[in-house]
């Protein structure tokens, strides 16, 4: 029997447009097997439209489910019965809040193993090794599945979006449409609307931790926000206090940011936040602690109270841009 | 009702990361000297929820259940203390270093041993391995609907009805009994236990059960674990310069300004 290099890749569709997590996938799946290889699932609304633009990624074949409202048992049923038909070595899908619930779920299905938020994926030898940070982002481990098929949920925004190629068409096959499972039923889903500008969006954020001792702190950072065209974010501790709505969260269990300057104002840099900012291009910490972990992840320090350094630099800014 | 609730004990994840070793066959971490582990804290809110339930359905139980290997009894005794009915440690040298697989089939057996419930609660994720299956999969192995990341939990005419997190916002979801939960920190705090609990918890003893206790389980890892090790941070901080805070501060905008930052 040839070697089973066969990937399957779960897209969402949200409207007719694949999830960008999903696209991500494509790259993903090329780190370990060719086009060739690669078969996908699009599940959601609108997924024969979604189906259409993933045909661009790669796939020789492209399956697709339409699912009115996506909910992960419907999905998973979708998946297994596509998956017993097809055989994958590995399934592909986004740590997304429908991934995140796939991956056990396929894992206990095929009586399998499943490793999640996975950060890199190598080949080494003829084993596949997958990599996710543990304990908080203080570490990385590697991972081997050595049942099949091998589930693996991606960490979104590790891997590039997969080059597009017009000329690629996949072959496309509707499957029926996922029913949910008994016992389960969805009454509503309630949009909550989030205040102000989005930190995972914004080009320059600034930070504020317990360091900053009260809600009082964070009108200060709040003006130097303003004056960089910037997002007020936190740590942990603030939100946790009521002083930062749990909306501004920053790390593993908040937004995970990537902006060109994080500026970060007493805090003292555990893990679980710095895995949060590790895709800030320039960071910048304030912190009266020369200690302080964070000044190992910064790239730019100010050891002092920051009742004195950011008044101080919110001056110079001023004057700076004439303001 | 009644209640299972699974709580990991973990190292605690709150030490700082200087203290944070690896073992050098790189697939251990080294507990730091001196720190005693704590419950995880998903787990926390995991009972939290369970105590909810009981608190406002009357004549429910409460079983708290934790596996692993050695494990400290007088940390998990607290969930006596705040109102289990009972604490059943699954101790066992066979126990240590499970997968979440492993980890699943091991508290199926558990369950499966206790018979009767309608509820399992566990964390959304533990924060040592940070993986988020295990009461997934134990959903799974059990053929048991499950609910994830739920933010509040109620059961009324025999249903549950969950609101659960979703990004963007929440979902409220019905399910029938039995079903298996996990929750998230949205829940709410651990409460504090009282004088009462306290003085429970120092008369009662937890159940042990050995693997051989729970009949034939497979407790064979399916996920190896290659290497453990400390991601490389290579920034090397360069220091604002200045007499006084002030004039760092100063000093700040005009690098950033430099670098074309702000
Ligand atoms: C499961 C789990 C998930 C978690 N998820 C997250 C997460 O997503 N995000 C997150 O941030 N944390 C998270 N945490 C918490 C994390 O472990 C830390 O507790 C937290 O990040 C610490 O926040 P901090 O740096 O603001 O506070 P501290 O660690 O208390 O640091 C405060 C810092 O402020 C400095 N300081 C004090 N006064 C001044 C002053 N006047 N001027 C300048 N500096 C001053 C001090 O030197 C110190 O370094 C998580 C923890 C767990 C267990």
């Amino acid at each position: 029997m040839p070697d089973n290099k066969s990937v399957l890749i779960v897209v969402e569709a949200n409207g007719g447009t694949p999830s960008p997590a999903a696209v991500e996938l494509f790259t993903a799946a090329k780190a370990i097997t060719s086009d060739e290889s690669i078969s996908s699932l699009v599940i959601g609304t609108g997924a024969r439209d979604a189906a259409v633009a993933i045909s661009r990624f790669g796939a020789v074949k492209v399956f697709t489910a339409e699912a009115g409202q996506v909910s992960s048992d419907a999905v998973a049923v979708t998946v297994i019965t596509l998956a017993a038909d097809l055989n994958p070595k590995t399934i592909l899908l986004a740590e997304t809040d429908l991934g995140r619930d796939l991956a056990p779920m396929l894992a206990a299905r095929f009586s399998t193993a499943a490793v999640t938020d996975v950060i890199a994926i190598r080949t080494e030898g003829s084993a596949r090794i997958f990599t996710r940070p543990v304990y908080g982002g203080n570490a990385l481990a590697d991972f081997t599945i050595d049942t099949e098929p091998q589930v693996v949920s991606i960490r979104p925004k590790t891997f590039a979006p997969a080059p597009e190629n017009d000329n690629h068409t996949s072959e496309i096959v509707e499957l029926p449409a996922a029913k949910p499972l008994a016992g389960i039923r969805i009454l509503e889903r309630v949009a909550v609307k989030e205040t102000g500008p989005k930190i995972e969006e914004a080009k320059i954020v600034v930070g504020g931790g317990r360091g900053l001792g009260g809600p009082e702190g964070f009108a200060r950072l709040q003006e130097l926000a303003d004056l960089l065209g910037g997002v007020v974010g936190a740590s942990r501790p603030p939100c946790d206090q009521g002083w930062w709505p749990e909306s501004g969260q920053i790390g593993v269990t908040g937004k995970i940011i990537a902006p060109d300057l994080y500026i970060a104002v007493g805090i003292s840099g555990s893990s679980q936040h710095l895995s949060g900012v590790s895709g800030s291009k320039t960071l910048v910490a304030i912190n009266k602690d020369a200690e302080a972990n964070i000044f190992k992840a910064a790239a730019f320090g100010v050891t002092g109270d920051w009742k004195k350094v950011v008044p101080a630099l919110v001056a110079k800014v001023k004057e700076l841009s004439g303001r | 009702m009644d209640i299972i609730v699974l709580i990991k004990q973990i190292p605690d994840p709150e030490i700082p990361p200087a203290s944070f070793k690896i073992d050098p066959s790189g697939t251990k971490v080294v507990p730091p000297a001196g720190v005693s582990p704590v419950i995880d804290p998903y787990s926390e809110h995991a009972l939290e929820a369970g105590l909810r339930l009981k608190d406002t359905n009357t004549g429910s139980t409460l079983k708290a259940i934790s596996l692993g290997s050695g494990l400290n009894k007088e940390l998990l005794k607290k969930a006596i203390a705040l109102g289990a009915d009972e604490l059943i440690l699954l101790d066992d040298p066979a126990f240590a270093e499970l997968d979440s697989a492993a980890a699943a089939a091991v508290l199926a057996a558990a369950v499966k041993k206790i018979g009767k419930f309608d509820v399992i609660l566990a964390g959304r994720a533990a924060a040592d391995w940070d993986a988020g299956q295990t009461g997934l999969l134990l959903a799974g192995d059990l053929g048991l609907p499950s609910l994830s990341r739920a933010r509040k939990i109620e059961f009324t005419g025999g249903k549950l009805r969950v609101e659960r997190i979703v990004s963007g916002g929440f979902e409220v979801v019905e399910a029938a009994v039995p079903a298996v939960i996990t929750v998230s920190g949205e829940l709410g705090k651990l409460r504090l236990p009282n004088i009462k609990g306290v003085l429970s918890a120092k008369k009662k003893e937890p159940l042990f059960w050995k693997a051989t206790d729970l009949g034939t389980v497979a407790v064979n890892r399916r996920v190896k674990l290659v290497r453990l090790y400390q991601p490389v941070r290579e920034a090397k901080c360069e220091l604002i310069p200045g007499a006084t805070p002030e004039e760092q501060g100063t000093n700040l905008a005009v690098k950033l300004r430099e670098l074309k930052l702000i």
